[in-house]
């Protein structure tokens, strides 16, 4: 994004004034940070943008003038951390000295190391866009480097995603170079369908869990309806993926074990609900759940406090069910071996 | 990467998850961080013992530091509560790319920051933000328009906002106090205790040294007398509560609900 020069320049002469050091320092700005971007989208590297409007870009070559000044400049910001340095505070004090480690390190980085992780920065930064990685635009924009050496340091970035953030970094397109980070830690919701038929389906269900969990685990069927409608399903109009939608809650899902669909209590005229089939129950998690609707509002889990709670509670409750079932497990088999030590014992 | 052999940390997939997770959340407060380490290992390795919180920490971020990236801890300058968000410590060209936030949004940023910093309380008017509007640089921008903006940073944890004034948010001090500190010298303010960047806090009436509320809280302590560190006269505010993790959890207090503990004491 163009930065307007004059602003640059008056900041530049400002805090060159204010602290009376030569210019060339003040380039560099090495210790200048960048943030990197969460959650919603719209805070995408939102303080690195504040950062560079008012610091002198550096740019992705780390030879020669840049990393002495960037040298001398760390070093000046590590001195001044150092003396800011207070017994009392102790939450500060780590990660200032791991700051003025890393401080350090810009001095001993190599060229290849300094590439390395710009690009892994820039794949965190897509990751969280859920955007596509293009080559073209990498070599473009974020690293110029040799395309030779390319898919060497491409390699390099993608371990360090693996290894730290368990991402995987998978090419979609050989041809054009385009790539995609996917989550080797969390299942994608589609290896719960494994018949590609009924893929687009996985979506439409956890739609209608979702809408079920976050009406109090039991929603009427207007309810339902009234989201179907937004995503263009509406009863009785066939819809050209998924088909007459009415059949498939009302009669699929709930075959499959799904969806329950019962009569409200007492209503006349008779009035419809659905619940959680105990096959969700197996096969998913309110937590799951929560996690799928949280993607498509473009939010995380815990911007819905009580539903995730009530999400973490079931985590809980699940986990101590699986131990109660496993000690329970362990108990008959021990048992079954004593029982088989003692027939030996006494024959 | 040359430090990947002086690498100390081990990464699992409970460490993974627990980046991930992080990296989502953007700021998470330390009962949160706990629950999701405590989420992570069930998901991942139910049978480990789960590791204190501070231990985990710093064994991921022996992993970060050859990444330039960190998790850091800092704490609410209202009161006191800890927050932990992942930042990253160098500078890369990722700046270079286009955000999501026009040019006139980030402007209307730096304006409000600017105002904050300058400010006796930490704490800048809607009404002199909004005045503001016809000095952006780009897109014209509309007061309405500025308000929704600022509703948008309040979401994303860049500002808090209370009874029509904007403070930063503990997020944006953890991630920006370093680029605050340099670029606007002369207007920071700094704490006497922590000597770190203080955005809203307590100041003597006699030689105006600073200090953040949970400083004070926790230098004056079950002091029936309280001094000033530095000129010694008689410290002339209220002095806030330590925060105790425990209580809040019980009281079941939530951010909102809260009652205004911003100290209008300058």
């Amino acid at each position: 994004m163009p930065r307007g020069q004059k602003s640059k320049l008056r900041a530049r002469e400002k805090r060159r004034q204010a602290r009376e050091e030569p210019e060339p320092l003040m380039d560099a700005q090495a210790t200048a940070r960048v943030g990197i971007e969460f959650s919603s989208s719209s805070s995408a590297h939102f303080s690195s943008a504040i950062q560079s409007s008012t610091a002198p870009k550096t740019t992705s070559n780390p030879h020669g003038p840049q990393r002495a000044t960037s040298t001398t400049t760390t070093a000046a910001a590590v001195s001044y951390l150092r003396s800011n340095e207070s017994i009392n505070n102790q939450t500060e004090e780590r990660p200032r000295s791991s700051q003025a480690l890393a401080a350090n390190e810009h001095m001993t980085r190599s060229p290849v190391d300094e590439k390395v992780f710009i690009l892994v920065h820039y794949l965190l930064y897509k990751y969280q866009m859920k955007e596509l990685i293009i080559k073209a635009a990498m070599l473009r924009d974020i690293v110029q480097i040799p395309r030779r050496y390319f898919s060497e340091i491409l390699r390099k970035v993608s371990d360090h995603l693996e290894m730290v953030f368990g991402l995987d970094l998978k090419e979609v397109d050989p041809d054009r170079h385009i790539y995609f980070l996917i989550n080797k830690l969390v299942p994608t919701y589609d290896a719960k369908l494994s018949d590609d038929r009924r893929v687009p389906r996985t979506g439409l269900l956890m739609t209608i869990l979702g809408v079920i969990f976050t009406n109090g685990n039991c929603a009427t069927e207007e309810q339902i309806w009234q989201v179907l409608n937004v995503m263009g399903l509406y009863e009785g109009r066939r819809h050209f993926i998924f088909g007459e939608p009415k059949k498939i809650i009302t009669q699929d899902f709930v075959r499959e074990n799904y969806l329950q669909y019962q009569q409200v209590p007492n209503s006349d005229p008779p009035r419809y609900q659905f619940l959680w089939g105990p096959r969700a129950h197996v096969e998913t998690t309110k937590m799951k759940v929560l996690e799928f609707l949280a993607k498509i509002h473009d939010t995380v889990p815990s911007a819905f406090p009580t539903w995730y709670e009530e999400a973490l509670k079931d985590e809980e409750e699940r986990a101590q069910a699986r131990l109660a079932a496993r000690a329970r497990i362990k108990a008959v088999a021990n048992a079954r071996s004593q029982a088989i030590l003692s027939r030996f014992s006494h024959p | 990467m040359q430090g990947s052999t002086r690498r100390m940390g081990v990464m699992t997939d409970v460490h993974r998850r627990f980046l991930q997770l992080l990296m989502t959340h953007g700021v998470l407060e330390e009962w949160d961080v706990k629950r999701l380490q405590r989420h992570c290992y069930k998901v991942h390795d139910r049978n480990a013992t789960v590791d204190k919180l501070e231990d985990f920490i710093n064994n991921i971020n022996s992993v970060l530091e050859s990444l330039y990236i960190e998790i850091k801890r800092g704490v609410t300058e209202d009161d006191g509560r800890p927050i932990y968000a992942l930042v990253n410590l160098a500078t890369t060209s990722i700046s270079k790319m286009a955000t999501d936030f026009a040019e006139n949004e980030l402007d209307l940023f730096r304006k409000a920051l600017e105002l904050i910093i300058d400010s006796e309380t930490g704490f800048a008017s809607s009404t002199n933000i909004l005045n503001l509007v016809d000095q952006l640089k780009g897109k014209k921008m509309r007061k309405k328009e500025a308000e929704q903006v600022l509703q948008k940073f309040v979401q994303n944890k860049w500002l808090i906002e209370k009874e029509g004034e904007f403070t930063l948010h503990g997020r944006a001090i953890l991630e920006m106090e370093q680029y605050i500190r340099e670029t606007y010298p002369d207007a920071v303010k700094i704490c006497n205790i922590c000597h770190s960047l203080l955005i809203q806090g307590q100041s003597c009436e006699t030689c105006g040294i600073r200090m953040h509320l949970p400083c004070v809280a926790k230098y004056f302590q079950s002091n029936a007398e309280p001094r000033c560190p530095h000129c010694n006269d008689y410290w002339p505010h209220e002095i806030p509560e330590v925060f105790d993790p425990e209580k809040q959890r019980e009281a079941g207090i939530s951010k909102s609900n809260k009652k205004s503990l911003r100290s209008r004491q300058h």
